[in-house]
This record gives structure tokens, sequence and C-alpha cells, in this order.
């Protein structure tokens, strides 16, 4: 059975940003590693340069959605894609030259593709958000780059992409 | 002996006893060899909510402030030294952050881990 359109991008973006942790995709930033968190979370923990791939609560675009049989739904979904900053204590790197590292990082790999913004056919559009400085788990300082992707579904099967 | 000495020796030798309430973890340095130390853990005694509705599980941990069997106040490194120990009794041993330095004397440091 097919994942809804929603979790085929999310998993994408995800590859997309996952080239950051191999050696040498990126000359200046190398990440750690790349989670979607899970609901209790035993197993990870925040890291230095660790991704981290939110998702916030899904809004339906009226005027994009279409009539047809069925109709078409217009979704758009913002994935907040995190960068953790939690580097040495002898660090003396400004936290600002940080976030704009990241920040530039992170926006390189995610249109890292042909039509990076329609994310093979499952979406309409997909823009960028404000960049905006964070404390998600309340510890760790992040720089967060917001995802927005807009795509349309079958009204009565979001597993199904519409154009 | 000082005061300031038997706090110290006090840490070690009566709070972070590991035939009493503390065990056996390892710190694992941002740089450098990890090695064994004595800690007391208080296990997920506290989980926050962020902002994106996901559990973060919450460790304190208190350790001797001593370069042997603990973590020296001037050695660590909140940006990036870590913990491996148990998340929860009887489970396999993870490795977790140290994300806040929450209070240090001359004998105790107590750490939160997530």
């Amino acid at each position: 059975m097919a994942d809804p359109v929603v979790e085929q991008i999310a998993v994408k973006l995800e590859t997309r940003v996952s080239q950051l942790t191999s050696s040498g995709y990126s000359a200046v930033f190398q990440a750690s590693s790349v989670v979607r968190p899970l609901v209790r979370d035993l197993s990870e923990t925040p890291a230095d340069k660790q991704i981290v791939i939110e998702q916030s609560d899904t809004e339906i675009d009226e005027a994009l959605s279409h009539p047809g049989n069925p109709p078409a739904t217009a979704w758009v979904q913002t994935f907040d894609v995190y960068v953790n900053i939690n580097p040495s204590e002898s660090s003396t790197t400004a936290l600002s030259t940080l976030v704009n590292l990241y920040a530039s990082e992170i926006r390189k790999a995610v249109t890292d593709a042909t039509n990076w913004h329609n994310w093979d056919g499952l979406a309409i559009n997909t823009t960028f958000g404000a960049i905006e400085k964070s404390s998600p788990n309340g510890s760790f300082i992040a720089v967060k780059i917001p995802v927005v992707v807009t795509f349309r579904t079958d009204e009565d099967d979001p597993t199904v992409a519409r154009a | 002996m000082t005061l300031r000495d038997s706090i110290s020796a006090d840490a070690s030798l009566v709070f972070l006893n590991n035939d009493e309430f503390a065990e056996s973890i390892t710190y694992v340095p941002r740089s450098g060899p990890s090695r064994t130390i004595n800690a007391v853990v208080f296990r997920e005694q506290i989980q926050t909510l962020d902002e994106n509705a996901t559990v973060t599980p919450i460790w304190q941990i208190h350790v001797a402030n001593d370069s042997t069997d603990g973590i020296t106040s001037d050695e660590l490194d909140l940006g990036g030294d870590k913990l491996t120990f148990p998340p929860r009794d009887g489970k396999t041993a993870l490795t977790r952050s140290i994300v806040q330095l929450l209070t240090q004397d001359h004998g105790i440091l107590v750490v939160e881990c997530q």
C-alpha cells in the first residue's frame, strides 16, 4: 500500500538533507546525523550538527483545491528542518556565522534535484520560510529552515497525488 | 583535612559509592579517550514536550568533580561531551549528550542528559 503523499515527500526531504552527512558533499558542513523524531524517543540524543526534521500541522488551501471526480484537495505542509548548534566550549566561531552557514547548506541540499520544488511530481510548489533561531528541545540552540510544500491529492485518497 | 577536602572525599566514598546508589557509567568526552566513572543516575526524571509535540526524556546525573572517578568541572565540555548508561534500569546502555550543568561544587557535578 502506498504511503500518503505527504509521507512520501517527507522521505524525499530526509534523503536530500541526508546528503549532508556524506564527507565531501559540502565543503563547509558535514551533518552528524538526520533524525525524524519518534513520539517517545529513548534512542536519539541531540548532537552538534544534527539535522532534525519536524512536521507542523497540515493546512488546506481552498484556493488551490479544485473540483472533479474525485475533487483535488490542496494541502500546505511545512517541514521545519533544524540544525542543532552545539560546538565545543572552546569554539571561537560566532553563532550567527554558524546559523548563516548551516541555513545556506540546508537550502542548497533541499534544492539539489531536477525540478526540486515538485518532489518528483508529488507536489506543485515548494518555498522556504523565514530562517529562525530556535530551541526545539529546550537545550540546544538550533537554526530552523522551514520548507513549505504545496501539494494536491484526491479528496478521498491522500496517497494519490494530483497535478 | 579541611572541610573542602572532606567534601571532595565524601563525594566519591559516600555519595557515589557503587555498593549503594551509584553505578559505573562511561564518560565520553568530545575529544580524548572515554573512561569509566561512578555516577548516581536519576532516570527519566523529567520529560519535556517540545514545540512539535515530541516527548524528550531527561536524565539527571550526579558525578564526582574528580579526574579519575568522575568529571572535573574544568574538563567538562557542554559542547559535545556524552555519557553512556542504560536509559532505563535493565536496558542496554546508550550514549546521551550532556546538555546542561545544573549545579556544581568542589565535590559533585550535577549534569542533565537528553
